[in-house]
Order: C-alpha cells, then structure tokens, then sequence
C-alpha cells in the first residue's frame, strides 16, 4: 500500500485539520454511494479511508511517523457492501422515492424532456468542468521552479510549471486543462502543492534559515569554510571571534520575490561544536585559561 | 436480519442515541416487532453510509436527511435510466441507431 500521506495528498507536516479536509474532499470524490456511476470509485475510497485510520487518528500518526506500525497497520475493513449495491436494483426498497409520484410507475418526463431536447438541436447543456488535484514537491523544487509531469486520473500528462518561490498551500490555476463541457470550452484544473520540508534550510518570507556548525577554532580564529545554499555550496568567511547564534547574511541566495523582483537572504546562524575528542591537555588548559578569565555564561547580560 | 446491539456492535463510532434520531428522522426505517428494530442488509449498508457521512466527513444532523434524500432520488433517476435503455434495447435496430446516433451527435456538438 502506498505511503498514507501521499494516498490523501497532503504534506508530511500537514495539520490534522488539513488531513481531515483533504478526507473528506476525497471522499465526497470517491465514496461509492456518492458516485453510483463510477465502479471504480469504490478502490480509490478503499485506499483513502484505510490511509485516514492511520494518519487521521493523531494517535496513530505518531506510531506510524516513529515507524512502530506500516501502512496496514490499520485494522483491515471487512468486506463492505455499499448502499449503491441495493439502491438501484431493488424498486420496492422504502426508501425509494419513486412510488411518490401518483400513479405512474416511472417518471419518464425527465427523460422525456431530456430528448425532447437534444431532437430540437441539441440545447441539453453542461459547462466546462474545472478539476483540482494535490501535487507535492521538494523543497528545492519550490525555491527554484521546475517542471513536474503529472499523471491525471484520465490518462493524459500534464506538464505542470511550477514557478520558481512557490509556497506550501498555494494553488496554481492551469487554464484549460479541465474538463470539456457540452459546447467544447474547456474548464481549468486547480493544483494544490504541498512542499516537503527540507532537512536543511527552513523557509521563512522570501529568506531561507540554516545554520552552520564551526569548530571552537574556527569561531576563534576565523575560516572560510563550505556553506550549502539553495544554488548549491559556495565559500563563505566565518569572522574571527564569531559567537554561537551569529547569522551571516549571504545576499540574494533567498527565494524568488513574486513581482518585485530580486531575491531574499540566506541567513546562516552560526552554531559552535565543542571540540571532539578533548583530552586532558585541553581540560588543563581551559582549567589553566578560565582562571585568568572568569566568565559566567549564565549570567544575564552574557551573550 | 440483526438487532439493534449487534447493529451497534458492528460500527466502531456508531452511537446508540444518533442511531434513534436516524430512525426517527427516517433516515433510517428499519422493520420492528415486539421486541425492537430488525435491520437488514440495505438497512446496515445505509447505517454504513450515514456513518461514514457523519461521523468521517463531518455531515450535521440536520443535513444528513437532505443529502441521503438525495442520493435516493439519484439512485431513482439511475433506476429509470435504466428502464429506458432497457426499452430502447428492446426496439428494433433502426430505432436503436437512431437514438444512439442523435444521442452521440449531441455528445459532440460543438467539440
């Protein structure tokens, strides 16, 4: 079975509350009994439901993220019969509403009228119909474009421009890729992307955070070390005597601005690693050191 | 035919005072005799519906009636649909090819 979150089209991240919406539009789309004339409606609301145990319960979600239960990790839905199975094909079901009708069985006007229609040149009429899908892509993707070929439910591939500072939530309008109506104009498909976050750099307005591990004695002394950026690494100077929590701004290695033009910054918050395998000279000496220079890192005003 | 507790029993979320008001609303008419309801496969497979609209997709009390009335008169029009092209396939072929040709021309006017 596929990944849970993939199933309902949302983020990893996503709220409870944006996975019970995406629940729920899914399953207005798929629930058999809402859509009686599509049989395979019945698989897709199958595999939505069974991914909504596990990822719409908060509960579970957790023990699905920490990897304690799989993707069948919800318990199995017995075998099922829809509504639709009986609502059509047994007449004298009480819940019909046919018998309302006096007298006559079948209600044929509406169909009467249907033809009637179509026989005076076709006046039965249906608008375009606009489509909407979820699509999720990686954090680098949404920073700096790209094209995605998605697979749409009727066979046809759309290529999908995704401009460059695109924002989680944000929906793009692809006019024309919809679905045709009865006078051949044809409806818009809707795309809602969802980014993956990044295990490096958070997104924050058009900067992008991360921050950058020096050793003691390149904070000391200075260094110009590797610094990974959304265009790839690029050499930048740590100063000497750089403290923990400095961010180092690198201009113009943020995200796209929309119309204005330009890019934001790349802040680089610089995070200080105790030296690795500090033996006893360097305890004695920092022992040696500190009594020369009393420092108190707690105290208030200390950086 | 089942009872209301193994009804009940059977739906994890399914409480026993929503199932009354569904009954009473007529959301659900399932038979009873001295003893209680009796409810049978359309009607589990209906109490399955109204679950999975109230309790998973978030439908009020109020509007349940409506969209179930809904679906029924949807089901109806299936129902009727298909009684039509029953009768038409019982008509001999030329007014069959006659149908699904103007039928099919609408389809495609105006593509």
């Amino acid at each position: 079975m596929a990944n849970p979150y993939e199933t309902l089209g949302v983020a990893p991240n996503a709220s409870q509350d944006d996975i019970r919406k995406a629940y729920r539009k899914a399953a207005k789309e798929t629930h058999p009994d809402l859509n009686p004339g599509k049989p395979e409606a019945e698989n897709r609301f199958k595999e939505i439901n069974a991914a909504y145990d596990i990822i719409g319960d908060a509960d579970k979600r957790k023990r699905y993220d920490a990897g304690e239960i799989d993707e069948t990790g919800a318990e199995r839905q017995p075998e099922r019969h829809f509504y639709r199975e009986y609502a059509e094909a047994d007449p004298s079901t009480r819940y019909s509403r046919r018998g309302e009708s006096a007298g006559a069985g079948f209600d044929y006007d509406v169909f009467a009228d249907l033809f009637r229609g179509r026989g005076e040149g076709g006046t039965f009429r249906m608008p375009p119909q606009d489509v909407r899908y979820a699509l999720t892509i990686d954090f680098l993707d949404a920073v700096n474009g790209a094209h995605k070929m998605v697979a749409m439910p009727d066979g046809k591939t759309l290529d999908i421009a995704i401009p460059a500072g695109i924002n989680d939530g944000q929906v793009l309008r692809l006019k024309g890729q919809g679905l045709p109506g009865s006078d051949g104009q044809l409806g818009d498909a809707y795309v809602e992307i969802s980014v993956r976050p990044h295990s490096g750099f958070k997104r924050e307005g058009y900067d992008i955070l991360s921050t950058l591990p020096i050793s003691l004695g390149e904070a000391l002394n200075g260094a110009s070390v590797h610094v990974e950026t959304v265009d790839g690494p690029v050499d930048v100077k740590v100063p000497k005597g750089a403290k923990a929590g400095t961010k180092l701004r690198l201009r113009g290695k943020g995200v796209s601005r929309d119309n204005a033009g330009g890019r934001g910054d790349q802040l680089v918050e610089i995070h200080i690693v105790p030296p690795e395998g500090a033996d006893e000279a360097l305890a004695q000496f920092m022992a040696e050191w500190e009594k020369t220079h009393p420092q108190n890192p707690r105290r208030k005003d200390a950086a | 035919m089942i009872r209301e507790t193994e009804l009940i029993a059977q739906f994890t979320y399914l409480e026993r005072r929503v199932l009354l008001i569904w009954i009473e609303e007529g959301v659900i008419a399932p038979q009873r005799d001295q003893e209680g309801y009796l409810f049978d496969q359309v009607d589990e497979s209906r109490v399955a519906l109204a679950c999975d609209l109230h309790y998973r997709m978030g439908l009020d009390h109020a509007s349940l009636p409506v969209i179930l009335s809904l679906i029924d008169q949807l089901h109806d029009a299936r129902h009727h649909l298909r009684a039509l092209t029953r009768a038409v396939a019982e008509q001999p072929d030329a007014i069959q090819q006659e149908i699904t040709r103007r039928m099919a021309a609408d389809h495609t006017s105006g593509n």
